[in-house]
C-alpha cells in the first residue's frame, strides 16, 4: 500500500469503516510510514469527534411532517410521451421529411445529370440558336428533362426551356419512325463544339448517319395517354426516342465527344440510366401505397409505365402492378357488407378483362388474411356475434350447404368464410347460400354496430368488447377465485335499452350484474358477517351439464349500529343533464335520500357544469327544508367539467371528515364528461388514495344516451363504492330508499369467494360471470388486493356449470369468503363445504329464485353472445323466464325481465 | 416498482426519508428548510416516475443527488443576509454548551459548516449515512479515489480549523 492510497482510505480507518483485510495492510503501512503516522495523529481526534457529533443527528426521529407527507404521497405520475431516441418534431414529420428528401434526392440526381453547361451561358444560347433556330421546343424533351420534371413534381417552365436550349445543338430529321429527336452535348470546350457543329453542318447527312449509329441505342419510349395532367405532359404522348448519347455527360465533363467507338458504354449507361428510373418510379409508387400521398394516380401509372418500356425485361410484372386495382388495406367487413352485389360484380369483370389480375388478387386476398390475423381477437368476438345471430333454422341449413355438415362447437366456421375475407373467397366458393349467409351476418353485424352507436353511446372505447369464461378442467386448476360484485347497473341500463327497443352492445353486459340485480332470499346470518348457501340441479339449456349456485348473503345491520353518514353529492348539472329522465330524476331521488336520512347525518352538494360549485356546505339532514331548496333551484347548463366537480366535492369531503363516520362522495351523472384520459387516470388515482384514508365514492348514472359506462364503473370501483344505474322512479325509490342501508352502510370491504373444486366429483367447470372480477389462487389471501364491499343485507350469487363424476356422496368441494371488517379492518374467513345432497333432481323442481338465477345468467349469456350458450335458443331462455315470471309475479324487476326477455327474443330474430 | 401504487410511494418514502431529512439538515443547517427540499425531492421522483425495474441501490443514489441539488438550490435562493443571521445564531446556540468534550463536539461540527459543499458533502455521506465509496461517487460523480481524497483532505481541514478554533477560543469560540 502506498501513501495516496493509504491517505485516502485513511478516515474509513480511523472511522473503523475499513473492512478486515485492509485494516491489517493499513496498519502495517502505518508503522512504516512516518507521513501517514502524522496524518493520523492529526484527523484522529477529529474524525472520533465527528463521528459522535453527527451520530448525535442520527438519534432524532428523522420523519416527514404529516401534512408534507401526505403531499408526498398525493403526487401523481405526471404523463410521459413515448420516449424515442428521436426528438418529438422528428418522429412527427419524418413520413413528410422523407418524402421531400426523396424528392429532393432525386431532383438532385436529374439535375446532376444534365450537362455542366445547359444551365445558362447565354452566348452559347444564342449560338445553338444561330445554328438551329428552327427547332421547336416542344420537340426536345430528351429523357432526363421529363424525369426532372416528374420527379419534381413539374420542374418549372422556365428552367426547363433554359435547359432544352442552352448549350446543345439539335438537329431534326424526317424519317420514317416519325419525329426523331437527337441531342449532342458534353463537349469540353465551347470552340470544340462549334467545330464539331460546323463540321457535321458541312457533312450533312454523314455526320448524322453516325450519330444516328449511336442513337439506335436509345429506346421507343411508348407512353399510355394520362388523362389528368398538365398541359406540358401531353407533349409526351407520342413516339420518340430518347437520346441515349446525352448520359454520358453524367461521369465526365472533360472526356472526349462520343465518336464511332463510344457506343458501347453509351449503352451502357443506357442500361444504368434506366435502373435509376426503375428505382426512381418505384419508389414513387411505393410512396402512393404506403401513404397515399399527393401524387394522383394518374402520375403514378404514368411514371410505372414509362419506366418499364425502358425496360422491357420488367414489364410483366411491372404491367400487372399498374393494370390492378391500387391495393386496398385488407377491407374493413363493414365496407365488403354496403357493397357487396356491386363488388362481386366487380370483380368477375376484372378478372375478365385481364388475367394478369389474378395475381394482384392473390396478393389482395394474402393481405387480408394477414390483416384478419392482425385483429385475430377482434375478429373472433365478431364472428361470435356473428355466429350468435345465426341461430335460425334456415341460416343454418345454408351454412350447411355451404361448408358441409354442421358441426357443434365450430360454428364460427361459416362466420369466418363470411366476414374475414371480404370478396375473394366467397367468389370462389361461388355458391348462393355462402353469400345469402354472408349478406345476413353481416347485416347483423352492421345493425349491431349501429345499435351500439345509438344505444350506449359506444365505440369500442367505451364499451370494451366481452370477454367469456372458458371451461376449466378442475384436475389442472381446482381454484376459482373471485372478487365480490354488488353492482347492478349493467342490469338497469340493458333494461332500458332493451324495453325502448334496441339490443345493449355485448361488451356492456356483465353477467353477474343480472344476477345480483334480483333477491334470492337467502337465509340472513346470524353470527357472523356472511351466510353461504349452495345448491345444484341440472341444466335446463344443456342436459349434459349441473348447474352450481353459491349464494352469500352478509348481514343486516340495525338502525341503532348504523354509522352517522357525511355525504358529498356531486351532482352533474351540465346542459346534458337537462331532461326528465336525468336532472329531475336526480332532484326527486334526492328527496327520497334526504327523507331516509337520520337527523345527525350531514350533506354537502356540489354541482358543476361549466365550473364547479359548492351549494351546500355540511347541512344537517334535520335541516331537510334548506337542502330541499337548494336541491330545487339546481340548473342544467354549461359543459361537464366532471374533473373539477369531482376535485371540488372530495375536497368538500376531506374538509368535512368525520371518523367514524361513513364518509362518501357520490356522483351522480350522466357519465358524459369532456376530459381526457389523463385527467381521468388523475382522477382516479385521487379517488384510490383518499379512499385509504376512508371516503368512499359511489357512483350514480343517470339517462340514455352518450353515457360512459366503462369509466363511472371503474370510478366506483377504485372508490369501494356502489355503481348503480336509475332509469326511473322505482328505480330510485329502490336505490335510495331500499337499498340506501346497504348503499351506505358497508359491513365488509375486500370480500373476495374462492371455491375449490373437488377434482374427483367435478371434471370440468366453467364460472357464468365475474369475468373482469377474476383474480389468482393466490390473491384470495393476499389482503392488499382491493375487491369488492358489500353493504348491509347484500347477497351475492355466483354461478358453475360444472360436469360431475365420481360418488355421490363426496362433497364437490369447498367454499370460502375472505373478507376485511368494514369497522375494525379484521380480516376474517368463512368456509363451507358444497354438499352433494343439495341437489336438485330435475330443475322445474328446482327453488324458483334458483330458476330464475338460471334464466338470467342465460339470458344475459344470450346478450352478449357467449358462444358457449350458442347451443340454445333465445325462445328456451325466454320459456325458463317466463315460467319463474309466473310464479313471481309481484316482483316488479322479474316482470321487467319477462318482457325484457321477449324484447331481446324479437330483436334478435 | 412496475407501478407506482400507494403503497409502493409510502415504501419509499418511509425507507429512504430519515437518512435524506438528516443529510439535508447537515447542508442546510436547518430542519424546517430540510423538510421542504425533502418533499420537493420525493415530489420530483413520483412526478418523474417511470415504470421501469429501478434498483434501489441507483435510486437512492438517485435521491441523494437530487437532495444535495435542492439543498444548493435553496441555498442559493435564500437571501444571503438571512443564512448568514440563521447561521450566526445556530452557531451561538452551540457555543452555549458548555461541557468541554462536548465543546469541542460542536466546535467539530461547526467547523463542517465552513467546508466546501463538495467536501460537506462527502463528510456527511461518509461518516453520517455510512454510504460507500462507490454509491459516493454514484452521487457525487467523482471516482472513488477522488471521494477518499477529498474526505481525507476534509478532515484535515476540519482538524485545522478546529484548532484555529481552540487557539482563539478564549475570545468568545468559533466565528
Amino acid at each position: 500500500m502506498n501513501c495516496d492510497m493509504a491517505k485516502s482510505k485513511l478516515i474509513d480507518y480511523l472511522a473503523g469503516m475499513l473492512p478486515e483485510g485492509e485494516i491489517q495492510e493499513m496498519e502495517k503501512h502505518l508503522s512504516e510510514c512516518r507521513d501517514c503516522q502524522a496524518e493520523r495523529e492529526a484527523c484522529g481526534e477529529t474524525v472520533s469527534l465527528l463521528q459522535r457529533g453527527l451520530a448525535g443527528h442520527k438519534g432524532q426521529p428523522f420523519r416527514l411532517d404529516p401534512a408534507r407527507r401526505a403531499k408526498v404521497l398525493a403526487t401523481v405520475p405526471r404523463k410521459r410521451a413515448v420516449r424515442t431516441p428521436w426528438p418529438v418534431w422528428w418522429v412527427k414529420w419524418q413520413p413528410v421529411l422523407n418524402a421531400a428528401a426523396a424528392v429532393l434526392i432525386l431532383a438532385t440526381v436529374g439535375i446532376l445529370m444534365l450537362p455542366p453547361g445547359l444551365l445558362g451561358d447565354r452566348r452559347e444560347y444564342s449560338f445553338a440558336r444561330d445554328v438551329a433556330p428552327e427547332v421547336e421546343e416542344s420537340e426536345l424533351k430528351p429523357v432526363e428533362q421529363v424525369k426532372v420534371k416528374k420527379m419534381a413534381y413539374r420542374a418549372q417552365e422556365s428552367s426547363l426551356s433554359q435547359t432544352v436550349s442552352a448549350g446543345e445543338e439539335v438537329e431534326s430529321i424526317g424519317g420514317s419512325s416519325g419525329k426523331r429527336n437527337i441531342r449532342r452535348e458534353g463537349y469540353a470546350t465551347h470552340e470544340e463544339a462549334v467545330t464539331d457543329d460546323l463540321a457535321a453542318d458541312r457533312s450533312g447527312g454523314v455526320t448524322d448517319g453516325k450519330y444516328l449509329d449511336s442513337d439506335t441505342y436509345g429506346v421507343v419510349v411508348d407512353l399510355p395517354k394520362p388523362q389528368a395532367v398538365a398541359p406540358d405532359r401531353n407533349e409526351l404522348d407520342d413516339r420518340r426516342v430518347a437520346p441515349v448519347d446525352k448520359l454520358r455527360v453524367t461521369s465526365g465533363e472533360g472526356e472526349t465527344p462520343p465518336k464511332s467507338g463510344t457506343v458501347t458504354r453509351d449503352s451502357l449507361l443506357a442500361e444504368a440510366a434506366g435502373e435509376t428510373r426503375l428505382e426512381a418510379s418505384e419508389q414513387a409508387q411505393g410512396k402512393m401505397g404506403a401513404s397515399g400521398s399527393s401524387m394522383s394516380r394518374a402520375d403514378a401509372q404514368y411514371d410505372v409505365s414509362y419506366s418499364l418500356s425502358e425496360a422491357p425485361a420488367e414489364k410483366k410484372s411491372k404491367a400487372a402492378a399498374v393494370g390492378t386495382p391500387a391495393p386496398q388495406p385488407a377491407s374493413p367487413v363493414i365496407v365488403a357488407a354496403k357493397s357487396e352485389r356491386e363488388a362481386e360484380k366487380g370483380f368477375k369483370t376484372k378478372i375478365a378483362e385481364s388475367p394478369l389480375n389474378r395475381k394482384g388478387i392473390q396478393a389482395n386476398r394474402k393481405a387480408a388474411e394477414k390483416e384478419s390475423l392482425d385483429s385475430e381477437e377482434y375478429e373472433r368476438l365478431r364472428r361470435d356475434e356473428v355466429a350468435k345471430d345465426l341461430s335460425e333454422p334456415s341460416d343454418i341449413r345454408s351454412l350447411q350447404v355451404a361448408t358441409g355438415p354442421k358441426v357443434p362447437g365450430k360454428v364460427d366456421a361459416p362466420g369466418q368464410a363470411g366476414v374475414s375475407v371480404p370478396g375473394v373467397q366467397r367468389l370462389e366458393a361461388a355458391s348462393e347460400p355462402v353469400k345469402v349467409v354472408a349478406n345476413k351476418t353481416l347485416d347483423v353485424v352492421k345493425a349491431r354496430e349501429d345499435a351500439d352507436h345509438d344505444g350506449w353511446a359506444g365505440g369500442e372505447q367505451v364499451v370494451p368488447p366481452p370477454v367469456f369464461n372458458s371451461w376449466v378442467e378442475a384436475k389442472q386448476n381446482a381454484f376459482s377465485t373471485f372478487s365480490i360484485d354488488v353492482d347492478t347497473a349493467s342490469f338497469t341500463r340493458a333494461r332500458k335499452l332493451l324495453l325502448s327497443g334496441s339490443l345493449p352492445p355485448a361488451g356492456g353486459v356483465r353477467v353477474e350484474e343480472f344476477v345480483n340485480a334480483f333477491d334470492y332470499d337467502y337465509p340472513s346470518p346470524d353470527r357472523r358477517a356472511f351466510s353461504v348457501y349452495t345448491d345444484r340441479t341440472r341444466s335446463p339449456f344443456r342436459s349434459q351439464y349441473e348447474l352450481l349456485r353459491i349464494g352469500v348473503r352478509g348481514k343486516v345491520i340495525g338502525r341503532d349500529r348504523q354509522r352517522p353518514s357525511i355525504l358529498t353529492l356531486v351532482i352533474d348539472a351540465s346542459g346534458s343533464m337537462n331532461t326528465p329522465d336525468r336532472l329531475d330524476l336526480i332532484k326527486s331521488s334526492i328527496h327520497m335520500l334526504v327523507g331516509r336520512m337520520a337527523p345527525a347525518d350531514s350533506l354537502s352538494v356540489v354541482t358543476f357544469g361549466s365550473e364547479p360549485r359548492l351549494v351546500l356546505d355540511s347541512v344537517k339532514a334535520a335541516d331537510s327544508k334548506q337542502i330541499l331548496s337548494v336541491i330545487d333551484a339546481i340548473q342544467a347548463t354549461g359543459t361537464t367539467q366532471l374533473e373539477g366537480g369531482l376535485k371540488l366535492g372530495y375536497a368538500t369531503a376531506v374538509r368535512n371528515f368525520r371518523s367514524g363516520g361513513v364518509n362518501q362522495v357520490i356522483l351522480l351523472s350522466d357519465g358524459v364528461a369532456n376530459m381526457g384520459a389523463a385527467t381521468a387516470e388523475e382522477i382516479l388515482a385521487q379517488v384510490s388514495t383518499t379512499r385509504k384514508q376512508g371516503i368512499y365514492c359511489s357512483v350514480f348514472g343517470f339517462g340514455k344516451g352518450p353515457y360512459n359506462d366503462a369509466m363511472l364503473e371503474t370510478l366506483a370501483d377504485k372508490g369501494d363504492g356502489v355503481y348503480r344505474f336509475v332509469d326511473s322512479q322505482a328505480e330510485a325509490r329502490r336505490v335510495f330508499v331500499d337499498d340506501l342501508a346497504a348503499t351506505l352502510h358497508i359491513i365488509a370491504r375486500d370480500v373476495k369467494i374462492q371455491v375449490e373444486f373437488n377434482p374427483d366429483r367435478v371434471r370440468t367447470y366453467r364460472q357464468i360471470g365475474y369475468e373482469n372480477r377474476a383474480l389468482t389462487k393466490e390473491q384470495f389471501r393476499d389482503d392488499s388486493v382491493d375487491a369488492g364491499e358489500v353493504g348491509s343485507g347484500q347477497s351475492v350469487t355466483a354461478l358453475y356449470e360444472i360436469t360431475s363424476q365420481g360418488r355421490a356422496q363426496d362433497p364437490l368441494g369447498m367454499v370460502r369468503v375472505r373478507w376485511k371488517n368494514a369497522d375494525s379492518g379484521q380480516v376474517e374467513e368463512l368456509e363451507q363445504p358444497i354438499r352433494s345432497s343439495d341437489f336438485h333432481e330435475s330443475f322445474d323442481k328446482a327453488p324458483v329464485r334458483f330458476r330464475l338465477a338460471a334464466g338470467v345468467a342465460e339470458f344475459a349469456d344470450h346478450l352478449r353472445g357467449n358462444p358457449v350458450v350458442m347451443g340454445t335458443e333465445m325462445r328456451e331462455v325466454s320459456r325458463v323466464i317466463r315460467a319463474v315470471g309466473l310464479e313471481l309475479n309481484l316482483d316488479q324487476r322479474v316482470a321487467d325481465l319477462v318482457r325484457m326477455a321477449s324484447a331481446a327474443e324479437n330483436l334478435m330474430k | 416498482m412496475e407501478n407506482l401504487t400507494g403503497e409502493t410511494m409510502e415504501a419509499i418514502v418511509s425507507e429512504h426519508e430519515p437518512a435524506l431529512l438528516r443529510y439535508a439538515s447537515g447542508l442546510l443547517h436547518d430542519p424546517h428548510a430540510a423538510q421542504d427540499v425533502v418533499q420537493n425531492v420525493f415530489i420530483k421522483l413520483f412526478s418523474q416516475w417511470q415504470p421501469k425495474p429501478n434498483p434501489s441501490q441507483s435510486l437512492r443514489a438517485w435521491l441523494f443527488r437530487v437532495t444535495h441539488n435542492e439543498a444548493i438550490d435553496t441555498i442559493r435562493r435564500r437571501k444571503r443576509l438571512e443564512f448568514l443571521h440563521f447561521k450566526h445564531a445556530q452557531e451561538e446556540a452551540s457555543a452555549q454548551v458548555c461541557r468541554p468534550e462536548d465543546d469541542r463536539m460542536e466546535r467539530v461540527m461547526a467547523a463542517v459548516k465552513r467546508l466546501d459543499m463538495p467536501e460537506q458533502q462527502v463528510v456527511l455521506l461518509r461518516l453520517q449515512e455510512g454510504l460507500s465509496y462507490q454509491e459516493i461517487a454514484a452521487i457525487t460523480g467523482r471516482s472513488e479515489g477522488n471521494v477518499g481524497c477529498l474526505l481525507h483532505h476534509a478532515v484535515k481541514k476540519l482538524s485545522r480549523l478546529v484548532q484555529q478554533a481552540d487557539t482563539t477560543s478564549g475570545k468568545g469560540g468559533p466565528s
